[in-house]
């Protein structure tokens, strides 16, 4: 199975990719998380989401929303990415999808950038775009 | 003395018949300058120590208006014009202690005077010339009042010029300068002419200049001066001006010469920069715009695609079976349009801000802010300390409309932007009328706003806590503000934030009148 965190503010898209992943059955576990701080402390907090993942075959699916109030989805990236520089060996646990209805070509190209993010999506989420994912995860097994 | 008439030394006495011409050295050395002289078609005179002609050629008569015979014995002083015929007496006293050849007052305008009195530009050539034991001086004259007067004519043309033209000789000397040269060098004629060109060359680039200017005498031809690129002038006080030079060789009497036409282009430049500088502001607030344009699309859309992804689990649900999950799915996805709705009319409420003039209306400010404070407050299920300070009493004339957004909007986050389990929670009114305007105050206890996101708060979108709204409310404060031409400032602190707002008020007219700076939309 797939470990998977959705970074949302929306609760409601939040459940929205919470039922497309579920109707897959190839992730578990699924989180969530309201805003760019609150995932962050979740993930390396020692005992948190970085535990629970330590024992997962596949590296954890995080679907990262850009428009967030407090730190948007880029800057959890930059602070997720200093943080996974100062935990050798982290990196390959996780795979980035922006989950976002922007089709700005500023935020897709500033996405790029970011070495961990394998996709952009744009919302809603389909089971299309789910079945890419699972085959993108799988193909990244660490085991 | 009368005009005209000259106390002239006595003429030399005639010569001695009985002397022999070939046992006097003296008489026959004046024998063969008079057959020089008659035989030379310049104009010549030989003159005595003590300055007396002692003869005269044809061509000397002729320039000057004598008669044959009629200079020998008069002073060569006459010949002078009476401005400096009093002091020519020690310019040839002075020629006599040093008798060489050399041309008479090098570097300065000479003028002869002709028996009318007529002033005649003029070239003198002196050459010292040993008659018997003195030394004598013969005098060659040259008419140059056509050169000169095109010389004037060519400096007329030349000062008519708008650009700056200096003239350079072989050695790098200035030659000629225009009055446009003079202005753009902030020099005189006399400071320029004569003086090395590479002073006019700022100093780091001088030498590098010397080696330019040198290799374009050996090949010269007419072109740009770096080849079309600005470069710097050097003025006589140190300061640089951005110029364009033009180079021409021209062949003058001083052989190859240069002739640089030089064009001040500061004003170019500074247009340019402007030009470039407004490009640039455009371009960043074409880019602004385009930002603009794909965030609020982002906002409108990001509701949309929400309730297209709940509907479509809603149908999923509904053809499963599950009919509780289903009708869950639907509310989310009403409640969702809803907010949408709402943000929709806030995005269209910012947008026809100002499109129609403000009504001018007299309200009582403290009840008015106490009602929309009654409204909101009771939407929340969290009490909060409300507190107006207000000094303005009924019947303040001012734009009513605007001010009910700017209070409602400010009182809407103060009560919003709650600490996180902090029971007590105060928001404060204070208003002050001025003689010109109402000073409001707001401010709360709340979680404030950090330092850096404090500069972007009254931009459109702009959200930095879950607690925000649709991220216009302050964008539309700032908006009316700005229409009604009052302030607004933003504080934050550990203790909470505050915001500022100074509004003018409607002092003068009895009736109701209509207020708007403009109908910026």
């Amino acid at each position: 199975m797939i470990p998977a965190i959705v970074v949302d503010d929306v609760a409601a898209d939040r459940y929205i990719a919470r039922r497309r992943l579920a109707k897959s059955q190839a992730f578990a576990p699924v989180e969530e998380s309201p805003d760019g701080a609150s995932f962050l402390e979740r993930f390396f907090t020692d005992g948190g989401l970085t535990a629970t993942l330590s024992g997962a075959q596949s590296p954890c699916l995080v679907l990262m929303d850009i428009n967030m109030p407090g730190m948007n989805g880029f800057e959890t990236l930059e602070e997720m990415q200093r943080r996974i520089h100062a935990l050798p060996g982290k990196g390959s646990e996780v795979l980035v999808m922006m989950y976002t209805s922007s089709d700005n070509p500023l935020d897709k190209s500033r996405a790029a950038d970011f070495p961990i993010v394998r996709h952009y999506i744009v919302k809603p989420l389909s089971d299309a775009s789910v079945a890419q994912i699972i085959e993108e995860c799988r193909s990244a097994r660490l085991h | 003395m009368s005009p005209g008439q000259l106390n002239l030394p006595a003429p030399p006495p005639a010569p001695d018949p009985a002397r022999d011409p070939t046992r006097d050295p003296t008489l026959a050395g004046l024998a063969t300058y008079r057959l020089a002289l008659d035989l030379c078609p310049i104009p010549m005179a030989l003159t005595r120590p003590d300055g007396i002609i002692a003869m005269t050629n044809s061509a000397m008569d002729h320039l000057f208006d004598f008669a044959p015979d009629e200079l020998p014995g008069c002073s060569v002083d006459r010949l002078v014009p009476s401005s400096i015929r009093g002091s020519h007496h020690i310019l040839r006293a002075a020629y006599n202690r040093v008798p060489t050849k050399r041309a008479m007052g090098h570097g300065r305008d000479l003028f002869g005077i002709t028996r009318r009195g007529r002033e005649i530009a003029v070239e003198v050539g002196l050459d010292a010339v040993d008659i018997g034991e003195e030394t004598w001086t013969l005098c060659s004259v040259i008419d140059i009042s056509e050169r000169k007067a095109s010389e004037s004519r060519l400096m007329a043309a030349l000062n008519a010029s708008a650009s700056a033209m200096i003239l350079v000789d072989g050695t790098g000397a200035i030659q000629l300068v225009n009055n446009a040269a003079c202005a753009l060098f902030r020099a005189t004629h006399d400071t320029l002419v004569g003086r090395p060109v590479e002073d006019l060359i700022p100093r780091g680039s001088r030498q590098s200049h010397a080696v330019y200017r040198t290799g374009y005498f050996t090949k010269s031809t007419p072109r740009p001066m770096c080849y079309g690129r600005t470069m710097m002038a050097c003025r006589l006080d140190g300061t640089e001006v951005p110029v364009e030079i033009g180079l021409a060789p021209i062949m003058g009497a001083q052989g190859q010469c240069v002739m640089a036409t030089i064009s001040d282009v500061s004003a170019r430049i500074a247009h340019d920069e402007e030009i470039f500088e407004r490009t640039e502001a455009l371009s960043a607030l074409n880019e602004e715009l385009t930002q603009f344009a794909y965030s609020t699309s982002h906002d409108l859309k990001a509701p949309l695609s929400t309730i297209s992804g709940l509907l479509e689990i809603a149908l999923e649900d509904l053809e499963a079976g599950e009919l509780d999950e289903c009708r869950a799915t639907l509310r989310d996805s009403l409640d969702t349009s809803r907010r949408y709705s709402a943000k929709v009319e806030a995005i269209f409420a910012l947008a026809s801000a100002g499109t129609a003039p403000a009504e001018v209306t007299r309200i009582d400010v403290a009840a008015e802010i106490r009602g929309i404070w009654a409204r909101l407050s009771a939407g929340t299920d969290r009490a909060s300390l409300f507190t107006l300070d207000c000094d303005s009493g009924p019947g303040l004339r001012i734009a009513a409309a605007p001010f009910r957004i700017i209070v409602e909007n400010l009182l809407s986050n103060a009560l919003r932007f709650r600490r996180p389990g902090n029971a007590e929670h105060s928001v404060t009114v204070t208003v002050r009328t001025g003689a010109d305007g109402l000073d409001m105050q707001v401010a709360d206890t709340g979680t404030g706003i950090s330092e850096e996101n404090l500069p972007g708060i009254f931009g459109m979108f702009r959200t930095y806590s879950p607690q925000s709204g649709h991220g216009i409310g302050l964008a539309l404060v700032a908006k009316h503000i700005r229409l009604l031409n009052g302030r607004i400032d933003a504080f934050s602190s550990p203790d909470g934030s505050s915001f500022s707002v100074w509004l003018p008020l409607e002092l003068d007219a009895s009736e109701p009148g209509t207020r708007n700076s403009g109908n910026a939309p």
